[in-house]
């Protein structure tokens, strides 16, 4: 065991982020600059002439060596000069501006779901004192869960949209009831698996030794319950949460696809269809930096909340 | 349902599913890339127990040949992902040290990095193969098993048989071989089964997204997306794949269950 101080695991967690980011930049890069195929044929695609592709092998310096060229990538990308979109004519960092903000909506509200799915109904069901309305939950979403988002998705669409007519076919983010689907089957999964780790928690810690010593002194259940209990029950799904972030963002891009919701994770299906490296790479770098970003945040915030985990060997 | 029964349930399925693929040439099955612009998108009936797509084409004989690649890309790269486990797993356990804090760094990256979007990315950049899917999918899974694998090796190394072995002398390779190595195979079975679920889903949702093996040969995520877009007109080509996908996924989940309660 060892003890560190806020200050140092903050700083470890930044040094993290930084070596998330590089990876991230230097798979992308590999994936484009060294993967067999020629990088300028795949970033002006299939139809541009040989002028093209020759004048853009001199733009772009793709005959220097691959050094100088990662160099040139890093310096590119850090600027926030993302290129532009070879099936859309338009600059990639324009089109993911748009976009972003209906993808930041969905993975909220399934957030919010999955929280109240997993860690809030138990807790209301623990206050009530019904063990098997939480174990029946869990029954439920375990039931949802075996089947991915995508299979779910496109049940979902045909059963309430093609047959019964209950959603529109094409989604309009302006509707609230377009959302209902979408969100549900982003946050089904995780909710699943989350609930099952906090419900595990939850009745380990509620036999503990220090839970049966604060009864033994008298104080009231709903004390022991909310301190003994609660608080240290829910550093476990918070850890899973941790791990599971980059599972949970990347669902978005088989929801969006799915439902045909114009945000990043359907801009990237497009990209998939027109085969546009060229928008497909910063998309990678968008999503994987909104990842490491939560992820090292909710891993700060986790750390700094309980002190058991604070106090362990990363 | 008695626990038995849904047991065996599952097993009976991927059986019938793996002897399927292995006896595909010789079942008396429709050709599953025949055209036939007659009969488009017709219903279940008894000689296409699940109907036709919109090309006319046998949607029973699609999903049989389509869980062709899909078993052999699971079974590789199940295999792969779980020897990367092994390998980086023990290693990382008995040698300790740089090494050691080298492979947690590793899984910690991989945790933090949405590694599916470069799975998406490698495939579309060098086309689809077998070969790239296994590679790729396998590339981005390890880790998981990989840090289950270590803990285990490092629960095995302190325990009694394996510290009575390296008092009596043997050399530490010895030990590892035949006293940790044999102690692994139980959990190995289980993670096998847990992986192959992930591998699954990895795989047919790239196919869902049109990356995996080109049009016309079938694959279930292909025929899932298909299915979506006739879903009003032929909901059956949706149905019968969702269906297929979803039995599949839970007879893996009953089997991995199975396997953990064997091991309590």
């Amino acid at each position: 065991m060892r003890r560190s101080s806020p200050t140092l695991v903050i700083l470890q967690r930044v040094g993290f982020f930084v070596l998330t980011l590089w990876t991230i930049l230097t798979i992308s890069f590999l994936c484009v600059y060294t993967l067999p195929g020629d990088p300028a044929r795949l970033i002006l695609g299939q139809r541009a002439s040989t002028q093209t592709v020759q004048a853009f092998r001199l733009a772009a310096r793709l005959d220097s060596p691959l050094a100088i060229q990662y160099g040139n990538f890093l310096v590119r990308t850090l600027r926030g000069d993302f290129g532009e979109s070879l099936a859309q004519r338009r600059p990639v960092a324009a089109l993911v501006r748009e976009r972003a903000g209906t993808t930041v909506l969905l993975v909220a509200l399934s957030f919010a779901l999955m929280a109240f799915l997993s860690v809030g109904l138990p807790i209301l069901f623990a206050i009530v004192g019904s063990p098997w309305w939480t174990r029946a939950l869990d029954r439920v979403l375990t039931l949802f869960a075996v089947a991915p988002s995508y299979v779910l998705g496109v049940v979902a669409v045909g059963l309430f949209s093609g047959i019964l007519g209950w959603v529109p076919a094409v989604f309009d983010a302006t509707r609230p009831g377009c959302w209902v689907l979408p969100v549900f089957v982003l946050s089904i999964y995780p909710a699943a698996l989350l609930a099952r780790v906090f419900h595990r928690a939850l009745e380990r810690n509620s036999h503990s030794l220090s839970v049966q010593r604060a009864r033994a002194l008298g104080f009231p259940n709903s004390d022991v319950f909310w301190n003994e209990v609660l608080r240290v029950s829910l550093s476990a799904p918070l850890a899973t949460l941790v791990q599971g972030i980059a599972f949970f963002v990347t669902g978005t891009f088989f929801v969006e696809s799915v439902f045909g919701i114009a945000g990043l994770g359907g801009l990237a299906y497009e990209a998939v269809r027109n085969k546009d490296v060229a928008l497909l790479v910063p998309l990678c770098l968008v999503f994987g930096t909104a990842v490491s970003i939560l992820s090292v945040g909710l891993d700060i915030g986790l750390r700094l909340a309980d002190p058991r985990s604070r106090s362990q060997h990363a | 349902m008695p626990k038995g029964a849904s047991r065996s349930l599952g097993l009976v399925w991927l059986a019938v599913l793996v002897l399927a693929c292995l006896l595909l040439p010789w079942l008396p099955l429709e050709d599953p890339l025949q055209l036939d612009l007659g009969h488009t998108l017709q219903g279940p009936t008894a000689s296409h127990l699940t109907g036709t797509d919109a090309l006319g084409r046998d949607i029973f004989s699609r999903l049989l040949w389509a869980s062709r690649p899909t078993v052999l890309i699971v079974a590789g790269a199940t295999s792969l992902d779980l020897l990367l486990a092994v390998v980086f797993g023990t290693l990382a356990a008995s040698r300790g040290g740089w090494l050691d804090r080298l492979v947690l760094l590793v899984i910690d990256l991989f945790w933090s990095i949405p590694f599916v979007v470069f799975v998406v990315l490698v495939v579309a950049v060098t086309g689809v193969s077998i070969l790239t899917l296994i590679c790729t999918i396998a590339g981005i899974n390890w880790v998981a098993a990989t840090r289950i694998i270590r803990a285990e090796v490092l629960r095995l190394r302190s325990a009694d048989f394996v510290r009575r072995a390296r008092a009596f002398g043997f050399p530490k390779s010895d030990i590892l071989l035949s006293e940790v190595g044999p102690n692994l195979l139980p959990l190995l079975l289980n993670l096998a089964a847990y992986t192959a679920i992930e591998v699954l889903t990895l795989e047919t949702g790239l196919a869902f997204l049109g990356l995996s093996l080109p049009a016309p040969a079938p694959t279930w995520g292909g025929l899932l997306a298909e299915g979506l877009s006739y879903f009003q007109s032929a909901w059956w080509l949706a149905g019968s794949t969702a269906i297929v996908i979803t039995v599949t996924l839970a007879s893996l989940h009953l089997l991995a269950r199975d396997i953990e309660s064997s091991l309590d």
